[in-house]
């Protein structure tokens, strides 16, 4: 019989993070994980801590780590607020299926249900927003519960899995058994996989008279690994390519076969190539209703196949002609193998007149409106040319994010970081650090507007107090910019609440010793860019931008792909 | 006075035996909108690891709709099997009939 030494939960906790290879959580501590810090910078060695100054900056940062990793990020906050402060992150994770843990610390088990001091009902919260979440409050539960968390993160469909932990739980002792057995008998990374028939049948679809193809790229194409496969695919039929939000880095955007974002805010070629399409090709997309748009319009007209991890996307959204579930890199290998190559001559000539005649990613839709201020889609651009697309960007959420998606063009894979499902403001400047911390060789730069950024420009002190070097952009409009595009375009330019008055961001930043820069114009602009790229530390630009430079083409809400609005006048006549 | 068109459901989960089980399966019930109208729970025979749960469901959704209900109660970690099926729609019913059922 092996004899395993006894030990208490703070240390096992500490030990079997470290078995699970996590290099770095992002924590604050309280009341009730006060035993388990008192052992954390005894495996410093090991397992870094940072210590963020709010826990949603906390989250977002794990979060960001584990995207530009593809490892599970570790946040942790303590009982009561310091658990709710994480439910956005959590949310955030869930949402955009990103591999993370969440630890919570929890009153002692006698106190529960007695309303005690930082006592909340943190499991019950975090229910819907969780892949899945455990209570554990003896230390013999530990390590088998560390395991089958990060192994429920990590495999399948990532996403967020959630540890609540009693006080007791770091207080007790328990023999700790480093090879404990998982228990997990109803989890089924992969359920399904679909067969080498049902590939077969995709042939099918693509040899259709006058059929006209296109690949939606999403972000399970991302998760999956499979940038070769999905290429390999893509060039092997001579399929128009284009991409989610969160899909962006999933195909090279240099390619000629790339024809930009699809979605409420896309490019107008790729809008318009998937409303003409016959024939759609998601792959690892879940036909989101920033997709879609009006669905009944959406899929008039069009076969559909999916090539999806989790069967409980196929068919929720769209009808799906083909589902093919499994993994999406497996899944494309062996399609790659079994069908034979095709062309779409008249269709590729049709997507060109479009291009001429919308402009492609340029800014033929995109005129500036004034010469007072300065255009974002050009500042993103300029970023672009100057990183040479190299930088993993991590954009806040709202116009800036749109800008960022359209206009920088990513070289790599898990280049781009953005709250795409949740759409949380406050994102940008958390992730950044996380991405930097998980990937410090690589640049990495904060896109954010004034409002996002203020949301948790706390963390500057994050970055000072580590000497994180994270570049940070701010385009300072004085507004909620989205939110007031909407009033101004949807209702009838009544502003209401989405103006802001800013502090002075140079002071702002000085005060965590953060250099910083002003640019209202393209000049100073790229000085700042410069300048903040030969900063030894972090450094912030401040970019002064249009407040009403719309972010076009918009599809407006219920609205048709087809029907997106190139121009403002378009609002008046969709009505 | 609306008029609702409801469609009925049989539902079997097959679970880990564990707290919190049932709260996790009402998540994904109450979030697309499935009313349980009757729910029997036992042990599994010959293991107190698992349990049987059967719901008796009334909802909106047609069996399109229902079956991607019961695929997200599939991804359910303690869920290990589901099965499901429809039974016999129930007529109609109105709010102002319905309201008149349990008129006190």
């Amino acid at each position: 019989m092996t004899h395993h030494p006894l030990k208490p939960g703070s240390d096992i906790f500490c030990e079997a993070l470290a078995q699970e290879d996590v290099e770095l959580m992002f924590g604050i501590p309280g009341g009730v994980v006060v035993p388990l810090y008192d052992k954390i910078n005894k495996y410093g060695h090991r397992i870094r801590h940072i210590l963020p100054r709010q826990e949603q900056g906390g989250g977002f940062a794990a979060d960001g780590y584990a995207r530009v990793t593809g490892k599970a990020g570790v946040a942790l906050g303590t009982s009561g607020p310091g658990a709710t402060n994480l439910m956005t992150s959590i949310a955030n994770s869930m949402m955009d299926s990103v591999p993370t843990v969440y630890v919570t610390g929890q009153v002692t088990e006698g106190l529960i249900g007695t309303d005690a001091f930082q006592e909340t009902d943190v499991i019950g919260m975090t229910m819907p927003i969780v892949k899945h979440s455990y209570f554990v409050n003896h230390a013999q539960d530990i390590r088998r519960v560390i395991k089958e968390a990060f192994y429920i993160a990590s495999t399948g469909r990532p996403g967020p899995v959630h540890i609540d932990f009693a006080k007791d739980a770091w207080l007790s002792t328990a023999p700790d058994d480093t090879n404990v057995t998982m228990d997990l008998p109803g989890y089924q990374p992969i359920p399904e996989r679909c067969s080498d028939g049902d590939i077969q049948r995709l042939e099918k679809l693509l040899e259709r008279d006058g059929v006209k193809p296109v690949i939606i790229a999403g972000h399970g194409a991302e998760l999956s690994g499979a940038h070769h496969e999905l290429l390999e695919f893509a060039e092997r039929h001579h399929i128009p390519v284009t991409s989610t939000l969160l899909g962006l880095c999933a195909f090279p955007q240099w390619h000629h076969q790339w024809i930009g974002m699809v979605g409420m805010h896309g490019d107008a070629v790729a809008n318009f190539t998937v409303n003409a399409a016959t024939l759609v090709i998601s792959i690892g997309s879940r036909f989101d209703d920033r997709i879609t748009g009006k669905v009944s319009a959406f899929i008039q007209g069009k076969t559909f196949a999916h090539f999806e991890i989790d069967p409980s996307e196929i068919g929720k959204n769209v009808p799906i002609d083909l589902p093919l579930s499994g993994d999406i890199r497996d899944s494309l290998t062996r399609a790659n193998k079994l069908l034979s190559s095709h062309r779409f001559d008249a269709w590729w000539q049709w997507i060109e007149a479009q291009k001429e005649r919308y402009g492609f990613l340029d800014f033929t839709l995109n005129p500036e409106k004034n010469t007072r201020d300065l255009s974002q889609p050009r500042l993103i651009q300029m970023l672009s040319d100057m990183t040479r697309g190299e930088a993993i960007v991590a954009s806040d959420v709202g116009r800036n994010q749109m800008w960022t998606a359209r206009f920088y063009r990513f070289k790599h894979p898990r280049s781009y970081l953005s709250s795409g499902g949740l759409g949380s403001m406050g994102y940008g400047l958390p992730a950044a650090i996380g991405a930097k911390l998980g990937l410090p060789e690589r640049e990495v730069w904060a896109v954010s507007g004034d409002g996002g950024f203020m949301m948790n420009a706390q963390e500057m002190a994050t970055l000072m107090a580590y000497n994180i070097p994270v570049k940070m952009m701010v385009m300072e409009d004085g507004a909620l910019g989205m939110v007031r595009q909407w009033q101004n375009l949807l209702f009838d330019k009544n502003i209401s609440h989405t103006d802001l008055k800013n502090p002075d961001f140079v002071a702002l930043a000085a005060a965590f010793g953060i250099p910083a820069w002003r640019a209202r114009t393209y000049t100073e602009a790229a000085q700042g860019i410069e300048k903040a790229r030969q900063a030894k530390g972090s450094a912030l630009v401040i970019c002064h931008v249009d407040p009403d430079e719309y972010i076009l083409p918009m599809i407006p809400p219920n609205a048709a792909l087809g029907d997106q609005c190139l121009r403002e006048e378009d609002f008046k006549r969709s009505g | 006075m609306t008029n609702i068109e409801y469609h009925y459901y049989w539902l079997h989960l097959y679970v880990q035996n564990g707290v919190g089980v049932m709260a996790r399966i009402n998540v994904i019930l109450r979030k697309f909108g499935v009313n349980i109208q009757s729910i029997d729970v036992s042990v599994a025979e010959g293991t107190s690891a698992f349990s049987n749960i059967v719901f008796d469901l009334e909802s909106t959704r047609d069996e399109h709709g229902i079956g991607i209900v019961m695929r997200k109660l599939e991804r359910l970690i303690p869920v290990v099997k589901v099965e499901w099926k429809k039974v016999a729609d129930k007529a109609k019913k109105t709010s102002r009939s319905a309201a008149k059922e349990f008129e006190f």
